[in-house]
């Protein structure tokens, strides 16, 4: 999933989760805002790249997982 | 020659009233009022064929979970909420409450959900707009709140949910929308000329929390765009904005303070300017900015007070 310029706020669990099953999961998100959430920005065995822009704050946790740095273009 | 088309359901409708008269009232999924319509057609359930004419009307038939569809154009009278319902004006018409004193709407539905779309709430003399007392959730969409003495929405439950947007908080008395306590997020919607804060964020009781996140909305005209202040001891209030303005107010675009509780706010990727005093304005509290806001033409300053860098992730 790719998501930009989106917001997340108030959930009761992650603002943005990217979670493994049996397949592949991924996601890229840029411009976003993550608030209010137990986890802002939540990578569960997948691959989750931001593009360092995101407005993460005022979660439970802001992130958890690896998040991978995707540099603009 | 035109016709009433609710004439030409009449003989129909008084068909079917008669049979629904005879039968034990069955759970009630709709209910319907009109400009035509009777509260006297409750005791028919305020069916299509026979609406009633005021929300409260159809608020006192309809079951848990259902909805009250207003048919046309008219004022439909204040109503007070306590049950899960929706309440809808669909597009294309006029549906309007008129407050002569008190509130537009009060909310009072524990542990329900509630939702408002397409509604035009004015005030000739009344309090406050939407006074939302206690729920599990709100939805408040395409709605037009205005000229109220105290605010447009007033949220003052702890474990409410309240989601607004596509709507207009305009000229009320206190706040375009006022969190005392619970949880609110808005997006796309827009509080011009209320007298404190356009979106505002400022606990009333002692131990209160009132979090608030604002997207792609705009605030001008009011005192304050958007303002966050933990007021009583143990309260937290805690604001969240992006893709926001905040222009044209009297004083500042974005105000944080605090009392004797605790205040935090965060802005990204917004405007604040031509505000009479700052764009942003930390009184006290903790404000935090990605960094990216654009804050410029202000009468006094671009910024007063502590103001943090909050690095993207």
């Amino acid at each position: 999933m790719n998501a930009t310029r989106v917001t997340g706020a108030s959930n009761s669990a992650d603002g943005f989760r990217v979670e493994l099953g049996s397949g592949t999961a991924s996601g890229v998100v840029a411009g976003g805002m993550f608030t209010q959430n137990a986890v802002g920005m939540n990578n569960m065995g997948g691959t989750l790249k931001s593009l360092g822009d995101n407005l993460v704050d005022l979660n439970g946790s802001n992130t958890s997982g690896a998040i991978s740095s995707l540099p603009g273009q | 020659m035109t016709t009433n088309p609710l004439r030409n359901v009449t003989a129909a409708a008084l068909a079917v009233a008669g049979i629904l008269a005879c039968g034990p009232a069955s759970a009630l999924q709709r209910a319907f009022v009109s400009s035509l319509g009777n509260d006297a057609n409750t005791a028919s359930s305020c069916v299509l064929t026979f609406p009633c004419r005021t929300f409260a009307g159809a608020m006192s038939v309809i079951d848990e979970g259902g909805e009250i569809i207003a048919l046309d154009a008219a004022g439909y009278a204040v109503v007070n909420i306590t049950k899960g319902v929706t309440i809808v004006a669909n597009p294309g018409f006029y549906a309007g409450i008129t407050a002569g004193g008190g509130n537009g709407i009060t909310i009072n539905a524990p542990t329900k959900n509630v939702l408002l779309k397409g509604l035009n709430i004015n005030a000739l003399g009344g309090v406050v707009g939407i006074n939302v007392i206690a729920a599990a959730s709100v939805t408040i969409d395409n709605c037009v709140i205005a000229n109220f003495s105290g605010s447009g929405v007033q949220v003052d439950a702890a474990a409410v949910k309240v989601r607004i947007s596509n709507t207009v908080l305009s000229s009320n008395g206190q706040d375009g929308l006022e969190v005392r306590q619970g949880r609110v997020d808005v997006v796309g919607s827009r509080a011009n000329g209320n007298t404190r804060g356009g979106f505002s964020a400022v606990t009333t009781g002692g131990g209160a929390v009132a979090t608030l996140t604002v997207t792609d909305s705009t605030a001008s005209g009011n005192n304050y765009g958007f303002y966050a202040k933990g007021d009583l001891a143990a309260s937290t209030a805690q604001i969240a904005l992006t893709r926001v303005a905040g222009t044209s107010n009297l004083a500042d675009g974005l105000r944080t303070d605090q009392n004797a509780g605790a205040t935090t706010a965060i802005v990204g990727n917004s405007v604040m300017t031509e505000n009479g005093a700052y764009g942003m304005n930390n009184v006290a509290g903790i404000l935090r900015s990605s960094g990216n806001n654009v804050v410029d033409f202000n009468t006094t300053a671009a910024t007063i007070g502590s103001i943090t860098v909050l690095g993207g992730i």
